[in-house]
């Protein structure tokens, strides 16, 4: 987990989505049950984008740093023979682009009739210039001396409710996983 | 005066042989006599004088030319000795002025002449040994009987139309040229069959001094009244009224008014007989209607108001479980709207690789 990063994703989604009403109108009233002129769609459009913004209450560097994770250049650093435990490794990483993808999943009753599950599309879009990991026994723990930008996209299908919007996110001087940290997932 | 002169006949005159000598003329039959006559509508006396002298003056007075009808006689060639109107009778427009010309003493006819008949109005210069016949008295006599009797007399009958007359009906009422007129053998004689007297016209129907009441009735009853009472009125107008039976509402005139002038009508109005029954029911249909719809709009936003309260009263609970997830639900006491957020872990995609520019390694 993150600490003091002082970025979360929420705070890259605006307050509201405008298409969120319709979105959730078109979506639940496929289901017969529900009759939508008993319903204020208004209102259940601001829940559903605050039960999103809720969800999403996790550091931006915590989501781009599973990025890392996954990059098969630092697969070698998952391997015990390759760096034993007690080694502790600085790497600098430079200019290098990805995207994280997360899925919000929203499950919406209404009164007792269970609706199908609203399931999200989040793309974060890291752009970094340089970044330096600290990695200790296979695992990502800290991240410093960093350069970049994130760009954010949501979707729900093909409806885009919000469109790319980079942000340059200020990259914190020096960040510190909570033990053991982040894991590098190993070589196939 | 023109009017006049095309009213009259202008019945194509023959040809009449004139006199052999010079006949003597009174100072009736001079011109200067006769025009101012004329002029003034009135019907001069023109028997003795001769034709020619005639139909100047008429032409001069703007009269155009009498009907001349040639017939023996025993005044000279070509004098008039018969005339139809006679003196000091108004000409009238329409009215046929007749002249009958002296075409000298009648010859003894031959019992076996069988001249051939002549139209009388294309009568050509008269035959010299011509064989004449008075046209016999037909009026009531039945057609059957009057064409016999024009036939005997070597005429030819032929109808000249039907019209009412004094005489019954059926029967001959007159002929042309007129009973007693001395006519060559063979003429044409047109005669007219009765119709009968000429239908009297039905007596008026006196008018009341007042309008007869005709509210409360009928649109029938109240015409027929208004008909008897020598009045009219048109068809009832229809108004729209809440006690509506169709019957007259009112009339204008009033009751008891004078009636109005002739040429004008009484006018009634009839109120609305559907109405009555059907805008007793389709009226509240429509009022009950009307409120419902309001009802039923009143509801749902009452019903949309109760949700919204009952998500308002929720208290948003976060539960996370390890897998980042977030919880919101209504209590069970009211439940209306639930909402469960997850988040699910997506895949990573590199645009290119991921560079390492260099490496630090530190030993415990």
């Amino acid at each position: 987990m993150t600490e003091s990063s002082g970025c979360q994703v929420r705070e890259l989604l605006p307050a509201s989505l405008a298409s969120m009403d319709d979105l959730m109108k078109q979506a639940l009233c496929k289901d017969s049950d529900i009759r939508p002129r008993t319903l204020a769609w208004g209102f259940i459009g601001s829940e559903a984008t605050d039960a999103l913004r809720s969800v999403l209450d996790c550091d931006v560097f915590e989501l781009v740093a599973q990025g890392w994770c996954m990059a098969k250049e630092l697969h070698e650093y998952s391997d015990p023979a390759r760096h034993p435990p007690g080694e502790r490794s600085i790497v600098y990483l430079g200019k290098h682009s990805f995207v994280k993808t997360v899925h919000p999943v929203l499950d919406v009753t209404i009164e007792s009739i269970k609706c199908p599950s609203l399931r999200f599309t989040l793309e974060l879009a890291a752009n970094f210039c340089s970044v330096a990991l600290s990695i200790t026994g296979g695992c990502i723990t800290g991240a410093g001396a960093g350069d970049g930008d994130v760009g954010i996209q949501l979707k729900y299908g093909d409806a885009t409710l919000l469109d790319k919007e980079t942000r340059k996110v200020p990259f914190p001087a020096r960040i510190d996983f909570k033990a053991p940290g982040l894991l590098i997932s190993r070589s196939p | 005066m023109a009017t006049l002169a095309l009213l009259l006949m202008t019945v194509h005159v023959p040809a009449l042989a004139q006199p052999a000598g010079p006949i003597p003329t009174s100072p009736k039959c001079q011109p200067a006599t006769l025009v101012p006559l004329l002029r003034r509508h009135g019907m001069p006396d023109v028997v003795g004088c001769t034709r020619d002298v005639v139909d100047r003056s008429f032409k001069q007075a703007d009269l155009g030319v009498a009907k001349a009808v040639p017939q023996a006689d025993d005044a000279p060639t070509g004098v008039v000795f018969r005339q139809d109107p006679p003196a000091a009778t108004r000409l009238v427009p329409g009215r046929q002025v007749t002249l009958s010309i002296s075409t000298g003493p009648a010859r003894p006819v031959p019992p076996e002449s069988n001249t051939e008949p002549t139209p009388a109005a294309t009568v050509s210069p008269i035959p010299t040994k011509q064989a004449m016949a008075a046209v016999p008295p037909v009026s009531g006599l039945a057609e059957a009987r009057g064409m016999e009797a024009i036939r005997g007399r070597h005429l030819v009958p032929i109808l000249g139309g039907k019209e009412f007359s004094s005489v019954a009906g059926g029967s001959m009422s007159r002929t042309d040229p007129p009973a007693g007129t001395t006519v060559p053998q063979g003429t044409l004689v047109r005669y007219w069959e009765s119709l009968g007297p000429a239908p009297v016209p039905p007596p008026a129907t006196p008018r009341v001094a007042t309008v007869p009441p005709v509210t409360g009735m009928t649109p029938a009853e109240a015409l027929a009244i208004l008909r008897k009472a020598g009045l009219t009125a048109g068809e009832p107008i229809p108004e729209l009224s809440l006690s509506g039976t169709g019957r007259i509402s009112r009339q204008e005139p009033l009751a008891g008014k004078p009636p109005p002038p002739p040429g004008q009508m009484v006018l009634l109005w009839r109120s609305y007989a559907w109405f009555s029954t059907m805008g007793l029911v389709v009226v509240p249909l429509l009022i009950l209607g009307a409120a419902a719809g309001l009802a039923f709009t009143r509801i749902g936003a009452k019903r949309r108001l109760i949700y919204t309260r009952a998500v308002l009263r929720i208290q948003p609970s976060l539960a996370r479980d390890g897998e980042a997830q977030f919880d919101r639900t209504i209590p069970p006491a009211g439940p209306a709207l639930g909402l469960r957020a997850s988040l699910q872990p997506g895949e990573v995609h590199f645009t290119g690789p991921v560079p390492i520019e260099r490496q630090e390694i530190q030993h415990d």
